[in-house]
């Protein structure tokens, strides 16, 4: 028995290039299918690539909440004072605090006063402020540095390639990050005294 | 006299040099509207023209900066792209793995239209004769009614 496509089979269809003469698809079409097919996989994959990154970075927050101790994604960024780069897995063994920030961001002027109080409490216990500019002007970012007084390190992230890693939302935000590269706590929007105070408390406990 | 295939060839290179003049005035000096169409909000993820966030305001400031400083279109959007990346450009660089942004609509439109094409050739062939239009060598013959009722037109129409 045929199939019904093999039962349509006319005097026509010898004329077609893509036919050999048993009435079966040529190679040329098998090829072209298989190099759609093959196509259709690596987009789809492309996409399903990026559906999960994006999940990874935005299920930091949410597990934070839970009290789960999530790795911190690490990354590479050039300093803001142009003196190189910064590696946040370098700081192994300190306590981190990640603020990210943006010049243009106001409530970010607000906490960054705070933010160098911290870093002049604690910085003999161990704790590390390492503060990431994003999605800002370089002659911004400096500017703000300089006004604010601010003395930890900075690192400079113009494209934003590394918020999404962290699920951030919006400006600014803060991890804190026990010793062993963990982040033990999460506050999103302005840091306050008791906040900060907390959060560097947890990380240092480890 | 000149000959016609050098005057046409003449008429080719002023038509090409009247239309490029704009795009090189605009490199040249551009205005703060029309980078305002090129470039996009890095936080909204819309056009610097629809944005008031705080970094679309930033942006605006710096680029009349860079044109009062005399820098031109591709100056100001390269000091862009080293800021923000090239995703601060509405449409991404002809390079590099942007290539594929640009690639990938002519490939998907390419292969549409082959599957298309084999798609109406096979279904062209595969239906039966009597449902596709008549051609020369067919051989089927009318409908004896329906041959006579055309003569009597045909007949009709040469009077």
């Amino acid at each position: 028995m045929t199939s019904s496509g093999d039962a349509q089979v006319t005097a026509g269809d010898a004329d077609d290039p893509a036919l050999e003469p048993g009435g079966e698809p040529g190679r040329g079409r098998t090829v072209a299918y298989v190099a759609v097919v093959a196509l259709i996989g690596v987009l789809i994959g492309l996409l399903a690539w990026q559906l999960s990154s994006r999940d990874r970075g935005n299920a930091i927050p949410g597990e934070i909440a839970k009290g789960d101790r999530p790795e911190t994604p690490d990354f590479t960024l050039p300093r803001l004072d142009g003196q190189g780069t910064l590696q946040l897995s370098s700081l192994r063994g300190k306590a981190v605090v990640v603020n990210f920030w943006a010049s243009w961001c106001v409530p970010c002027r607000d906490e960054a006063p705070l933010l160098q109080q911290a870093w002049e409490t604690y910085r003999d216990r161990g704790l590390v402020i390492v503060g990431v500019d994003s999605e800002d002007l370089t002659s911004d970012a400096r500017a703000f540095v300089q006004r604010y007084g601010l003395t930890f390190p900075n690192v400079r992230d113009g494209e934003g390639s590394v918020k999404g890693r962290f699920g951030l939302v919006g400006y600014p935000e803060t991890f804190f990050v026990d010793p062993e590269g963990r982040l033990v706590s999460h506050v999103p929007g302005p840091v306050e005294a008791d906040t900060l105070e907390r959060g560097i408390e947890a990380a240092l406990a480890g | 006299m000149i000959r016609p295939r050098r005057l046409l060839l003449l008429a080719a290179l002023l038509g090409t040099l009247v239309a490029a003049a704009p795009a090189l005035a605009s490199e040249r000096n551009p205005t703060l509207q029309e980078l305002e169409g090129e470039v996009m909000c890095p936080t909204c993820n819309s056009l610097l023209e629809l944005s008031h966030s705080p970094v679309s305001d930033r942006i605006r400031a710096f680029i009349l900066e860079r044109i009062e400083a005399g820098d031109t279109k591709s100056e100001i959007k390269d000091a862009l792209v080293a800021e923000f990346g090239t995703r601060v450009l509405a449409a991404p660089p002809t390079e590099g793995a942007n290539v594929i942004v640009w690639v990938l609509p002519l490939v998907g439109a390419l292969v549409a239209i082959v599957v298309i094409g084999l798609l109406l050739r096979r279904w062209s062939r595969s239906r039966p004769v009597g449902q596709r239009p008549l051609a020369a060598g067919d051989g089927v013959a009318l409908d004896p009614e329906l041959d006579r009722r055309l003569e009597d037109e045909l007949r009709r129409f040469d009077s």
